[in-house]
């Protein structure tokens, strides 16, 4: 578990924070996406949790680990347990990709032998076993992410933190990288925390969501509870989206819900109930952290507002999350 | 007087004060590089903002550079006369011109070394401390290897500037190439002797050259 308590980063004195007050909990067995424009402070966030940035004030504890009470060979221990995978990827140039792979477990003092076992065992995970001999420079972004994946694994860490992995690759690669760190997640059980500025990474892979802007945490928790939350801004950019403007001639609602079998006939039934025909003007389903989520815009027909909000309330005391226009 | 020279002496001579000045430069660009590497890395990581900051050694160490490297050659090696004395016993002959020649050269290579680190890429610095690795960590599988390329580029600019240095110290009787060219061409207006002393020296820094950007290149290829 990570814990980011109370963190602050100031640069220079007058400057605004980078970091203003952060807290948030990264829970074992997560994929936490932290959300954010450029110049949000994501990235200063992100090397707090390996003390590449000390913060200026609060406490980062992994584990219940205080990283900042850490002696400097002990914090170099503690970052062996913590893979880190760049946008730039930070290969070493002057290495073959097995040599790249093996920096790890070079700094962790492992025999020439059991190393390279390890390193020939992590380029087939990350499925580049033929490559094991090039250079950095004679390969794709993708196959170079890769490369960083396998030595952010070697040394067998608890945790990855990525930094904007994905932001310089093509959406084919991004999607093959993102499937990846889905596998590193669920089969080596990883905790992975991951900042991002594309909302379709967090759709994509994350169990637990938070957005920073301007050095501030607006928002965090599982995906799950922020798209049930009507008031998540996060919440309602992760949901399905259709662009359909609504031209206020007839009251139109928004519902959400996460159950795709009973949403449709309990429309259904309340609709027939309050003699008020409904009309669907929009649908879509994604999987948002590995849940279904359906929208609907509906319309009542006939414009009878009292009974189109009574309709909307007895959705939402049944667990469909509805918002009037 | 100008009495020519029959060729067996001619070639006699030459083949001495080459290898006299190969000899000065191979030692002296050895010692270049034993002091000028660690200094240029020491000079690098000491930043303000460097790996290990200490912002008032770095200070000092780069006052010392500019220093070395402000004073004009020929000043430095009358200069250094009474340390060349102190360290070898004698100021004359090739062995006594490596001092000053040595003195000359590290602080130029020194900063070579440092600006040749800086282009490293912050962020595979950045990737190693993030595995747990130390500064040394950096500097032997980071810094000095990524590196590497221009630091080769660098040596073979230092060595060119190490073979004018040599030359230089005929002044004072430092054998070698120069000194044939002060003794022979200069005083005795020798111009067999000029014209095939400029010939060799040209051949040498030509030879120095290509080989060093060769090896630039290949080492460029694979990466």
């Amino acid at each position: 578990m990570i814990q980011v308590q109370q963190v602050s980063k100031v640069y220079g004195e007058g400057q605004p924070p980078a970091l203003d007050r952060v807290s948030l909990t990264v829970p074992d067995g997560a994929v936490y996406g932290i959300l954010g424009r450029s110049g949000a402070g994501k990235s200063t966030l992100l090397r707090c949790l390996n003390l590449l940035e000390r913060p200026s004030s609060g406490r980062i504890l992994i584990d219940g680990q205080d990283l900042g009470a850490l002696s400097a060979s002990e914090l170099r221990r503690q970052r062996q347990g913590i893979g880190m995978i760049f946008q730039g990827f930070n290969l070493l140039h002057s290495r073959t990709v097995e040599d790249n792979v093996a920096v790890p477990l070079e700094i962790a003092g492992l025999d020439k032998k059991p190393r390279r076992a390890r390193v020939l065992e992590l380029l087939d995970l990350v499925g580049l076993s033929d490559k094991a001999q090039a250079f950095p420079s004679q390969l794709s972004g993708g196959q170079k992410q890769r490369v960083g994946i396998a030595r952010a694994l070697a040394a067998g860490p608890r945790y990855l933190l990525s930094d904007e992995a994905t932001s310089a690759l093509d959406p084919e690669t991004t999607a093959s990288i993102l499937q990846l760190l889905t596998h590193i997640n669920r089969e080596l059980g990883l905790t992975i925390v991951l900042i991002t500025h594309e909302l379709a990474v967090v759709k994509a892979i994350c169990s637990h969501a938070a957005s920073l802007a301007q050095g501030r945490l607006l928002e965090s928790g599982p995906v799950g509870q922020l798209l049930a939350d009507p008031q998540s801004a996060l919440g309602r950019a992760l949901l399905p989206d259709y662009n359909l403007p609504f031209n206020g001639s007839q009251p139109e609602a928004e519902l959400t819900f996460f159950d795709n079998q009973r949403a449709a006939p309990l429309l259904q039934q309340l609709s027939r109930q309050q003699g008020l025909p409904l009309k669907v003007l929009a649908a879509g389903v994604e999987t948002v952290g590995g849940q279904r989520v359906g929208r609907l815009r509906i319309a009542a027909v006939g414009a009878d507002a009292g009974k189109f909000q009574q309709l909307l309330s007895a959705l939402t005391r049944r667990g469909i999350r509805s918002e009037r226009l | 007087m100008n009495r020519s020279i029959d060729w067996p002496e001619l070639a006699q001579l030459l083949l001495t004060a080459t290898g006299e000045t190969l000899y000065m430069v191979f030692l002296a660009s050895l010692f270049t590089l034993v002091i000028g590497l660690p200094l240029g890395v020491l000079l690098f990581v000491s930043r303000p903002a460097g790996l290990r900051p200490m912002p008032r050694l770095n200070r000092l160490l780069g006052a010392l550079v500019n220093l070395g490297r402000s004073l004009p050659f020929v000043v430095l090696l009358i200069a250094l006369i009474p340390l060349t004395r102190l360290v070898v016993g004698t100021t004359l002959g090739s062995t006594a011109a490596v001092v000053p020649i040595t003195i000359g050269a590290f602080p130029f290579f020194a900063r070579i070394v440092e600006n040749a680190l800086d282009e490293v890429d912050k962020g595979r610095i950045e990737a190693i401390l993030a595995m747990g690795g130390h500064i040394g960590h950096v500097i032997f599988k980071a810094l000095l290897p990524e590196a590497l390329p221009a630091l080769l580029a660098g040596l073979t600019l230092t060595l060119v500037m190490l073979i004018g240095f040599s030359s230089m110290a005929g002044v004072i009787g430092g054998g070698g190439l120069g000194d044939l060219a002060i003794r022979y061409g200069y005083q005795r207006f020798n111009n067999q002797i000029m014209v095939a002393t400029v010939l060799i020296l040209v051949l040498l820094v030509q030879g120095v050259q290509s080989a060093g950007d060769r090896l630039v290149r290949g080492l460029a290829h694979r990466r």
